[in-house]
């Protein structure tokens, strides 16, 4: 188990390292500059110059990775001008936009992604499993097709527009919710709550629908077997046959899928979600780092989204060999 | 906006109930007192931004956003007065708007005495010497080119960091401020109402990270800035009414909050619910939402049409583009009724005939095109004629927008009907300026907007239309016409050295009609910025220096 734990962890390095690679070298393939973006208006080309070298980018390539590797173990030192700004290790590198380290501004947008991914994923995990195991068990009947249509809407609607619905409808209309933006939980917590609440239904309702499918089409498949017969035979209770026999055999796919959604939402890919009710997250950022050719945020944040993508991965084989004994990890 | 009391020093000093008043009276016509409630000290405004300010510090933001917000922070040499029918330059820091000598070329300022920054320390003049030096560094990199450009010895100046001081900029005392500039800048002192052009105390100066330690001599300073994310402003209670003819301090504090969805702030301030009705945006209303909120006449006391001193147009690429009657043809058959729809309607802006907007020093009114903004068919095909029937294929670079590439659509169809066919060029949004202003990108048709810095046709027409500039910034180049016609570079020369304002107008009048007869561009609607404010927020100026929603004398009802 400790052996295969390393050798997981060794694994992830190795990946975090290829797509760090592959960031880097596909963001100077693009046709943007970032020094004539902070350049502005009219800009002379020995401005352009003197801001490229500020920027670091008047280097070569493989130095300006070089470098940014060195400052992932040893830290670096930014700016030689107006002011030095210290980024110790891991350092990600200093935002060309903010001037800010950029593990700094991911640590501090990481609560809200945290408590948006994490809240919503138990939330449709539990709900979607529910769900689909009723389906499953009343297979044909009202609550069957009940579930299966609520499933359908919800993978039909936009993120976008159940949003703004809901927005429209519970601040706008008739009040009951406050208007958008994060709260942080340790400053107040009744408003942490309440600000997430539109937020995770509509995370629920988009991902829910997944998860009601596949629970049901897994238990189907698996009140088909052999066993399932056998149990029923014994005389046991029919809740111990649908829970203990059919939905711990039918959750293993469950897993798979639900580790990779906690691990991409914790990681900020709930960006439109992120961005309809002004929870300033790493989605958000990533994709305003994108628009404004802001490399490090860029490699920062996918680095980081990766990290939890991994990480979340290893946490589901783990989880296999507890659900499931056939599963054994060496 | 009604035409309110000049407020005066003495007045503004004797009683804090005077101004109240004097707020009313300058708030009435704009803000629509009939929404209720007295207007008065105190209260939170909160504002609601789709993404931070570029920058906040002075010398770096060039955003209209930005530079509203600045206003509330930093004092600039120069300002604007909005509170009468017209804008007003003002002194600011300063005790009038300067006095130019050896023909414009050296500009002095007196400084006011007793404005004190939030430490309570005096603002000095070798403080707004050091804040323009601040422009040359690379790390204070963004703001606009005109202090490198116009000060002497600018080319070779590298800013303050490493000790050096620039001698054009002279402090002969503690307020005295002069200036010496390489040419003749007529309109020097309203280039002084940018941000930049403001004091930065030394021992405050943060450098780079100065965006969110701005040191404040204006009425609110910054209590709490988290980039992205939220900047708290609270009074700065070193300021004075008495030194200050542009700002009051109404409200106890202002919560700027970044980063939520355009469509869900207009519904939210649409709305009027909770905090929304104490809010204001400062981004333009949504074009998928224009329309429907510009006719909406609930919404008509809290809506403002605000005419920005802009300009958006199709430039037509004169070394591409090469026969003047194929580019006079494409004048008239433009249908600028389908262009301005795809902007989103009337809400959007008036038909343009000219580069300058009306408000700008220098527009004269002129339409050497069609009357009908529809365009004139048969008068472009005569001119197709003339030219002899040439079917040429042209590129039209557009963002990669709905809303441009619906305005390419509308260029496309017009452009057909006189045989020539369009390839739309759509470019990434984010990119979009700093593609098509590399010279290694040309395209036979480009579209652009351009919002001037100061109302002046010195801030439009030469940086648009100077040919001699091409060559000079190929990566940065402005003109997108390509345009380089000896009778345009001389009006501009000739301008830049009249210090006669009439005459220099006239003279930029005669530029604009000159660029029409080239028929370098199409010009296609004068902008409108349009923004909404909850039932509850009174005392909003429309700025049309700036194209904001002036924060200024806002207040919040209690």
């Amino acid at each position: 188990m400790f052996r295969y734990l390393i050798r997981r962890l060794l694994a992830a390095a190795l990946i975090m390292l290829v797509i760090t690679t592959i960031t880097f070298f596909i963001f100077f393939a693009l046709p943007s500059d970032p020094a004539l973006l902070a350049c502005g208006k009219t800009c002379s080309p020995s401005r352009l110059a003197e801001i490229k070298h500020s920027l670091g980018l008047d280097r070569s390539y493989l130095t300006q990775y070089w470098e940014f590797l060195k400052g992932l173990f040893a830290g670096r030192d930014f700016g030689d001008q107006s002011v030095r700004i210290h980024c110790g290790a891991p350092c990600l590198g200093v935002s060309f936009q903010t001037d800010t380290p950029v593990l700094t501004t991911l640590l501090s947008d990481f609560p809200a992604d945290l408590s948006l991914g994490l809240g919503a994923a138990v939330a449709f995990l539990l709900l979607g499993v529910g769900l689909g195991t009723v389906a499953a068990v009343r297979r044909g009947r009202a609550a069957d097709k009940a579930a299966v249509g609520l499933a359908l809407f919800g993978v039909s609607v936009q993120i976008y527009f159940i949003g703004l619905l809901l927005l429209y409808l519970f601040v706008d209309k008739f009040q009951i919710l406050p208007a958008s933006g994060y709260t942080s939980i340790t400053e107040d917590p009744a408003g942490w709550f309440k600000g997430l609440i539109l937020p995770w239904t509509t995370l629920v309702i988009v991902y829910l629908a997944m998860y009601t499918r596949l629970t049901r089409s897994s238990m189907l498949e698996v009140f088909a077997e052999d066993y399932m017969r056998t149990a029923r035979a014994k005389g046991l209770p029919a809740a111990t046959v649908v829970l203990k026999h059919g939905l711990r055999a039918a959750i293993t796919p469950i897993i798979t899928i639900f580790g990779m959604d906690v691990g991409s939402l914790i990681g900020g890919s709930a960006v439109i979600t992120e961005s309809v009710f002004g929870i300033n997250g790493i989605g958000k950022l990533a994709v305003d780092s994108v628009q404004n050719s802001d490399l490090p945020v860029i490699l920062g944040t996918t680095l980081f989204a990766a990290t939890f993508v991994v990480i979340a991965n290893v946490v589901v084989d783990l989880v296999y060999g507890l659900v499931d004994p056939r599963v054994r990890l060496a | 906006m009604t035409r309110s009391t000049r407020r005066s020093r003495t007045v503004a000093l004797t009683a804090s109930a005077v101004m109240i008043a004097l707020g009313a009276t300058a708030c009435g016509g704009s803000s629509g007192s009939s929404a209720g409630g007295a207007p008065g000290k105190g209260g939170t405004l909160t504002i609601l931004d789709k993404a931070d300010f570029d920058h906040l510090d002075p010398q770096r933001v060039y955003t209209t956003e930005g530079q509203s917000m600045d206003q509330e922070i930093v004092r600039t040499l120069t300002g604007w007065d909005e509170t009468g029918s017209a804008p007003k330059l003002v002194g600011d820091l300063a005790t009038d708007t300067g006095t130019p000598s050896k023909g414009a070329t050296v500009w002095t300022f007196h400084l006011r005495h007793g404005v004190k920054y939030q430490d309570g320390a005096e603002v000095t003049a070798p403080d707004v010497k050091y804040g323009v030096e601040r422009f040359f560094s690379s790390d204070i990199n963004g703001g606009p080119p005109y202090a490198a450009q116009w000060l002497v010895g600018g080319a070779d100046y590298k800013g303050p960091y490493k000790g050096k001081q620039l001698d054009s900029i002279q402090t002969p005392d503690k307020y005295t401020i002069v200036f010496h500039l390489n040419q003749p800048v007529a309109d020097f002192n309203e280039t002084t109402t940018m941000p930049g052009w403001s004091a930065v105390p030394k021992a405050h100066d943060t450098g780079s990270t100065y965006d969110t330690h701005v040191w404040s001599d204006g009425p609110y300073m910054i209590k709490s800035y988290t980039k992205n994310k939220e900047l708290v402003l609270a009074r700065n209670t070193h300021w004075s009414q008495s030194t200050d003819l542009i700002r009051q301090q109404n409200v106890d504090g202002m919560d700027v909050r970044f980063g939520q969805d355009e469509s869900a702030i207009d519904q939210q301030i649409k709305a009027d619910a909770g905090t929304a009705q104490t809010s204001i945006q400062q981004w333009p209303i949504a074009g998928s939402d224009l329309a429907q909120l510009a006719n909406d006449p609930s919404l008509k006391s809290r809506y403002y049409k605000i005419p920005a001193p802009g300009i958006n147009y199709l430039a037509i690429n004169t070394t591409r583009v090469k026969n003047l009657k194929v580019r006079q043809a494409i004048e008239y058959a433009i249908d600028k009724t389908t262009v301005r729809g795809a902007f989103g309607g009337s809400a959007y802006g008036d038909y343009a005939s000219t580069m300058l907007s009306p408000g700008i020093g220098g527009y004269k009114k002129f339409n050497l095109y069609s009357a009908n903004p529809a365009g004139n068919l048969a008068k472009a095909k005569e001119l197709m004629k003339q030219a002899g029937n040439p079917k040429p294929t042209m590129s039209i670079a557009v963002e990669n927008t709905p809303t441009q590439e619906h305005f390419a659509d509308a260029v496309k169809t017009a452009l057909e009907r006189i045989g020539i066919t369009v390839n739309i060029t759509p470019i990434d949004a984010a990119n979009y300026f700093s593609t098509i202003n590399n010279t290694k990108n040309q395209y036979d048709l480009t579209w652009g907007d351009w919002i001037a810095d100061w109302p002046n046709a010195s801030t439009v027409l030469p940086t648009l239309f100077d040919g001699r500039l091409i060559k000079k910034n190929p990566q940065a180049n402005q003109d997108l016409s390509y345009l380089n016609d000896p009778k345009v570079n001389a009006l501009i020369d000739q301008a830049a050295k009249t210090a006669d304002v009439k005459q220099r107008n006239a003279t930029y009048g005669q530029m604009d009609q000159q660029i029409l007869k080239d028929a370098a561009v199409v010009p296609l609607m004068y902008m409108n910025f349009s923004e909404m404010a909850g039932s509850k927020v009174g005392g909003v100026i429309p700025d049309t220096i700036v194209a904001e929603p002036s924060l200024v004398h806002i207040y919040v009802k209690h």
